[in-house]
């Protein structure tokens, strides 16, 4: 009974795996073929005469080195700024009480309400004044706190029962040594998932980085680099694809790496005992 | 009355007094970011709904309500304003109970972890212009990928994104695609953080998997249901990408989202203003919205 | 004796000091040029941007390419004032940009008329891009948009090139049927609602109706593109769908370029679009005049161009304006046909010297050239994109069936004329 049990889990995961994996795969795939076997009907997955002729294209005509490091070096920032900022503020609205605490959460809620695309115009108005145009800073502070981090650690922390901090403090823990002690690496997962959120957003993000790094081609990120092969008369679809996975395979292996985490943290049955 | 001053004064300071100040230090960054980032761009987005802006020229000349008399009027607004609903009516619970599914799948032992994992995560990964690529596609009236399956099984072809009714839906496939990564992440990590103590009491007691699922495990997650379901509203409510991409607001504007107005008259038409007071009333519409979702949901999982 | 050395070197001096007065004025200069999203653009950009530097050494020319998403762009930079000197603009965006003293005035510069007529601009074509009797763009290049055809599919059809709007459809009907591949695959991409789509479709064969390719009428406010010419234009392209010869949802890939689509409105940069796929050569393609009503020439068509502007943030207005006339100049043309395949708006392609050498080597270009003089600009109004909006909804709507090419249009003419309205 239980064996079926677990045969139809793994065929149900294994089903969503392809829905999941099947487009990225076929865009790995793509990245070596040219145009017309691309579109080719039905798709291959394997490509029939693999050529290198996408990587050299992409390789020639952008400087891939420097956008990698632009993407990498902002998506970072970024994400080590909000994950910061977002623990600091998520434990002090959890756990913390203070005159205007639900006033100052609710605000927090509010800036992932608003749409976005409004706020390009005043944002970048406001960045060309203080300089900041054309620049790393430009680029990054705008989104170095990031409402859905605050608001997941906010959650994550509310969780926690209240006898551990007091146990802390009994010990003659500090109010921010309990929180750098202790709190902060209890929420691994959470710096995991609200770190993946805040680092795709960034990473994926193609229309500020368009407006800011206009005219300051060195500054370039990944999507804006992309764009360049969609062009007015023709799309590139190969280079497209081989930018795609150049850029994204290295993600892929990072996440690997960290999701190690979600297994390692779990350990909140050891709060109870 | 002077009397009840007095004693709110009192409440404040007493308030004020045994408010920890170090939160203040910790939630300093937050306030100033929202001030200069946020307040003065949303403040300024609210100013511009009572002027008319052209965006290239510097006048805006102040119309008082008109843009959002006129809004109550355009029915292409409204068309837009029913299209996303009706897609957050489609999109919700399918990126809550696909995610949460695969998440408690995930969340057994099993062989081959990590691998499924990074297979949930690909679609985060996948380029916008690759999604979309591949999920029309998928859709296509002719050489479509579902259309073929279905002409292998001896159906006839379905018109998916030309179509007046079915291309929302087809957009929110592809939209469910996307986002399974994260809220399988956000399920993933409010499962595991329920120890297995649990479990194994309900089991003594005799409980089925399901029942232990249903009366254990739903309510004790509703914490992080809560939030996926306001994540998954501002994100939904704020649908642009897809559409843009797929089907260019069509056929006949049944895929054309709030996001998407706002993005048309601002920057195709130069109505700023215009778009500004169409932005605010998204606002609106989404503050109410989660504010109905949290009064339904406290009630309801009330534990 | 001495009296007169000191007035000698007093006068000297004097003379000295005024002519370094009069001298050049040598202060570095840097404009900034943006162009549209294409790699032979930016390569003839940046041509242009080391032949110009060379002969003006105080002035730097810096050369930006801008993405696809080119409104946003634009217009945030102009808000925030950090928009270029020079830009390519879409014709699109020319009245809203004039009226709103966005742009340079390019006929206040003094040499404006000589430079035109240097440059051999149609001169009822720079008429007819007056904004409130100034010039705020310059035509400066395009391609007329031709029909361009796949022999080898007309051949297995059977079928000749078009001339009528009803041999048109005709001729789709027979690809369809004969060959199973598509007749039309539309430069946009399948059947798109997006207002710009129309241009590589709709345009072409409404431009040889008596509305001659104007969707508003003279002062731009109320919409005659449902009058019975227009309805009967729609009707082609409804036909041609519903006869499954066309693709009726979006679509990524470039048909005609791989040989799965037999026909395509496109402008001579197809050929090197054509080169990019690799399947169809040169002489694998034809290319005819757009079908009219009747079968009968003038055949008149879109011309897809690209106007200069100056912005009115500019600092360096001046220097701009020498720019573009180095832009306009013979040496300049030869250039860009040869790097991107496309043409200068000149109406002397044929007959000027310089030039011979080009078309000969590239006697497909010759079809091009003589069309520019049959081409007919876009309205002119400040709601273009937006009546386009609505057109496209509607063409989209006929082409799929929903609704008679009449119901449409009229429906779509009903809310342009809201907009329009007072």
């Amino acid at each position: 009974m239980k064996a079926a049990k677990r045969g139809g889990l793994y065929l149900l995961l294994g089903l969503g795996v392809l829905i999941a994996a099947t487009p990225y795969l076929w865009m790995i795939s793509s990245s070596f073929k040219d145009q017309v076997e691309i579109f080719a009907f039905p798709p291959t997955l394997i490509p029939h005469l693999p050529i290198l002729a996408n990587y050299s294209q992409v390789m020639s005509r952008l400087p891939l080195a420097r956008i990698a490091f632009n993407s990498a070096f902002v998506s970072l920032s970024v994400s080590g700024l909000a994950l910061f900022f977002g623990s600091l503020a998520g434990y002090a609205f959890a756990r913390l009480k203070f005159v205007g605490r639900e006033i100052l959460f609710a605000l927090a809620l509010f800036t992932m309400m608003f749409p976005a695309i409004l706020f390009l115009i005043p944002r970048f108005i406001l960045i060309k004044q203080m300089g900041l145009v054309g620049t790393y800073p430009g680029l990054i502070l705008p989104f170095a706190v990031s409402g859905l981090s605050i608001f997941l650690f906010r959650q994550f922390f509310a969780l926690i029962p209240g006898d551990l901090r007091d146990a802390a403090i009994m010990d003659g823990c500090s109010e921010l040594g309990v929180l750098f002690l202790v709190m902060l690496p209890l929420s691994k997962s959470v710096f995991v998932t609200a770190g993946v959120f805040v680092f795709m957003d960034t990473w994926n993000d193609f229309l500020w980085p368009m407006v800011v790094t206009m005219g300051h081609p060195e500054l370039m990120t990944m999507p804006v680099g992309l764009a360049f092969f969609s062009q007015s008369y023709v799309t590139y679809w190969g280079a497209s694809m081989a930018m795609a996975t150049l850029f994204t395979v290295p993600v892929v292996v990072v996440y690997l790496f960290f999701q190690r985490y979600f297994v390692e943290s779990i350990a909140l049955s050891g709060l109870k005992g | 009355m002077f009397r009840r001053v007095r004693s709110l004064g009192q409440a404040i300071s007493q308030a004020w007094r045994s408010s920890n100040k170090i939160a203040y230090l910790l939630v300093l960054p937050f306030v100033v970011y929202f001030i200069v980032f946020y307040a003065y761009p949303a403040l300024f987005a609210g100013y511009l709904s009572f002027h008319e802006w052209k965006v290239i020229s510097p006048d805006k000349p102040y119309i008082g309500t008109q843009n959002y008399a006129y809004l109550l009027t355009d029915t292409t607004f409204q068309r837009s304003v029913v299209n996303t609903l009706y897609f957050l009516i489609l999109f919700l619970p399918s990126v809550v109970i696909v995610p949460l599914s695969i998440a408690v799948m995930l969340n057994q032992r099993l062989r081959f972890q990590a691998f499924f994992r990074a297979a949930y995560f690909l679609p985060i990964v996948t380029f916008d212009v690759v999604v979309a690529l591949v999920w029309a596609w998928m859709f296509a009236d002719q050489g479509g990928l579902l259309n073929y399956s279905l002409s292998l099984v001896g159906l006839p072809p379905v018109r998916w994104l030309s179509s007046e009714r079915l291309a929302m839906p087809a957009i929110t496939v592809t939209t469910v695609w996307r986002w399974i990564g994260y809220f399988t992440l956000i399920f993933l990590a409010g499962l595991q953080t329920i120890p297995r103590t649990v479990y194994e009491a309900a089991m003594i007691d005799g409980a089925a998997p399901v029942q232990a699922f249903f009366k254990i495990t739903l309510p004790l997650l509703n914490p992080v249901i809560m939030l996926a379901v306001v994540v998954a509203t501002i994100n939904g409510l704020q649908l642009f990408t897809e559409p843009y991409l797929m089907t260019g607001g069509g056929p006949n504007f049944r895929t054309l989202s709030v996001v998407y107005f706002i993005y048309q008259q601002g920057f195709r038409y130069h109505r700023m203003g215009y778009a500004a007071a169409a932005g605010i009333v998204l606002f609106i519409l989404m503050l109410v919205m989660i504010l109905v979702e949290r009064k339904t949901m406290e009630r309801r999982f009330e534990y | 004796m001495k009296r007169n050395m000191n007035l000698i070197v007093v006068l000297v001096m004097g003379l000295s000091l005024i002519l370094s007065a009069c001298g050049p004025k040598a202060a570095p200069v840097t404009i900034e040029y943006w162009v549209i999203n294409n790699d032979p653009d930016e390569k003839l950009a940046n041509q242009y941007a080391v032949d110009f530097m060379a002969d003006h050494p105080n002035i730097t020319v810096k050369v930006s390419r801008m993405g696809e998403n080119a409104e946003e762009t634009i217009a945030a930079a102009v808000a925030a004032g950090t928009a270029p000197d020079v830009v390519q603009m879409s014709p699109l965006d020319a009245l809203a940009y004039s009226k709103e003293g966005a742009l340079v005035a390019l006929d206040s510069f003094s040499d404006f008329k000589a430079a035109m007529q240097a440059a051999h601009k149609p001169a009822d074509l720079v008429q007819a891009y007056q904004v409130e009797s100034h010039n705020y763009l310059i035509p400066w290049r395009g391609s007329p948009i031709l029909l361009f055809y796949n022999k080898a599919l007309f051949e297995q059809a059977g079928v000749e090139p078009p001339k009528s709007r009803d041999d048109f459809v005709a001729v789709s009907k027979a690809i369809k049927e004969k060959t199973g591949a598509f007749a039309l695959g539309t430069e946009g991409g399948g059947l798109q609602p997006e207002g710009w789509h129309r241009m590589f479709d709709y345009l072409e064969l409404y431009d040889n109706t008596p509305n001659k390719g104007q969707f508003l009428n003279q002062d731009g406010t109320k919409a005659i593109f449902n009058n019975a010419e227009g309805v009967k234009t729609l009707q082609v392209f409804a036909d041609i769908h519903q006869a499954g010869a066309a693709p009726t949802s979006a679509v990524s890939e470039d048909l005609f370029s791989a040989g799965k689509a037999a026909m395509t409105f496109a402008g001579s940069w197809k050929y090197s679009v054509m080169a990019d796929v690799g399947i169809l050569k040169p002489e694998d393609v034809g290319v005819v005049l757009i079908p009219t009503p009747d079968g009968t020439t003038p055949s008149y068509t879109f011309g897809d161009p690209r106007d200069l502007a100056i912005f009115s943030q500019s600092k360096h207005p001046n220097e701009a304006w020498e720019f573009i006339t180095f832009m306009l100049e013979d040496k300049s043309s030869l250039a860009l046909m040869e790097t991107t395949g496309q043409l200068p708006v000149r109406d002397d392609l044929t007959s000027n010297a310089t030039f011979k050498a080009y078309f000969d080597e590239h006697p497909e270009m010759t079809i091009f050239a003589d069309s520019i003089a049959y081409t007919i600009p876009m309205d002119m109004s400040e709601h273009i994109w937006e009546v386009l909006g609505f057109f496209s909804a509607a063409f989209q709507k006929a082409c799929l069936g929903d609704a008679t090419a009449q119901q449409a249009l009229d429906e779509a003419a009903a809310q342009v004329n809201d907009i329009l309205g007072p």
